[in-house]
């Protein structure tokens, strides 16, 4: 997943997209280390564990979970991955007149 | 210290075989022996993981060798709750006890049965309803129809409150019409304010306002450098929204 989440920040720098994290892992330290090891560059919301108030919120079971809004803020699509995620993202920057 | 000792030797006594009758609680004993054996097979499986032995070799599931034995039990104390008690624990163990999928449904099928005919009432419905939650399918029609008829069996109490997430959960997954939605819906607003029940209320709140085309609930946030933010600071934006971990 992540080396994807990656790619997509790269490719849409720039444009008006944001990746947005909820975070669960544990150490917020750890955390950094690993982040900055890894290139993780996108901002996330640290909760500091999977039963974080935002999480629990939502009913998130399963991670990870994605959420795709558009600029209004609607949800568009859920749990998409992939290729999938890429053109989800892609269609709603269109509509956006966003080329 | 002596005086503890009076009611044991009572009990032993009354217990012995001049009476005619078995009565220490055979489930229990069967139970307590289930979970030391669990509790030593999780930490032979520890250990097999970490000399990395190969899955195939490593010791077997005790569910697999008790599974009989309960089996037998709910068969000897038919109709009383022992046997109820026995029935769900094989279908709680089903999973562990029967590798292979078809020989789980058609046990898990006639557990199912059984304990609807002889059993309608009994408690240890409320361990075979939330497993039918989590059953992802397995048991069909039958689970959902199972779920139905504990819930008009029972007015009130664990066995109901248990059904009505578990049958909400499965209609919500299994069945996308209308009709099972709104009946979804039904059970688990009864599940949330008549008992409580806080997984209905979050899988309320996802279906009323996590759906493609709800607009996302705002929140507020910290970031791992410790500065807040909120949800909607990003709107003009496309967002895409991961829950994830490191882990």
């Amino acid at each position: 997943m992540l080396p994807h989440e990656k790619t997509l920040v790269k490719r849409l720098a720039g444009r008006p997209f944001a990746l947005l994290g909820i975070n669960s892992d544990r150490d917020r330290d750890t955390y950094r280390k690993e982040a900055a090891a890894l290139g993780v560059t996108w901002r996330s919301a640290w909760e500091g564990s999977t039963r974080g108030p935002i999480a629990t919120r939502w009913n998130v079971h399963a991670w990870p979970t994605i959420y795709v809004l558009d600029g209004q803020g609607v949800i568009r699509y859920r749990d998409v991955r992939g290729g999938q995620l890429d053109e989800a993202v892609d269609a709603l920057l269109s509509a956006m007149g966003s080329e | 210290m002596d005086r503890p000792l009076l009611p044991l030797a009572l009990a032993l006594i009354t217990s012995l075989p001049l009476s005619g009758q078995e009565e220490r609680p055979a489930f229990e004993r069967l139970e307590a022996e289930f979970r030391a054996a669990s509790s030593a097979h999780r930490s032979a499986i520890a250990d097999a993981r970490a000399r990395q032995v190969p899955r195939a070799d490593r010791p077997p599931d005790p569910a697999i060798r008790f599974y009989p034995r309960f089996e037998e039990l709910a068969r000897s104390s038919r109709k009383t709750p022992e046997a109820a008690r026995s029935l769900a624990w094989m279908f709680a163990n089903l999973d562990k006890a029967k590798p292979d999928r078809a020989a789980r449904i058609e046990a898990g099928q006639a557990i199912l049965a059984r304990m609807l005919e002889e059993h309608p009432d009994d408690p240890a419905l409320a361990t075979v309803a939330h497993h039918l939650g989590t059953s992802y399918g397995a048991f069909g029609s039958a689970g959902i129809d199972a779920l139905r008829t504990m819930i008009e069996r029972n007015d009130d109490g664990l066995v109901r409150k248990s059904a009505l997430f578990a049958l909400a959960a499965l209609l919500l997954r299994d069945e996308p019409t209308d009709a099972a939605r709104a009946e979804a819906r039904q059970a688990l607003v009864e599940s949330r304010d008549r008992f409580g029940d806080d997984r209905a209320a979050r899988l309320l709140f996802e279906i009323e306002h996590l759906q493609v085309g709800n607009v996302a609930p705002d929140f507020e946030a910290t970031d791992v450098e410790g500065e807040t933010f909120r949800l909607s600071d990003y709107r003009g934006k496309v967002v895409v929204l991961t829950f994830w971990g490191f882990w």
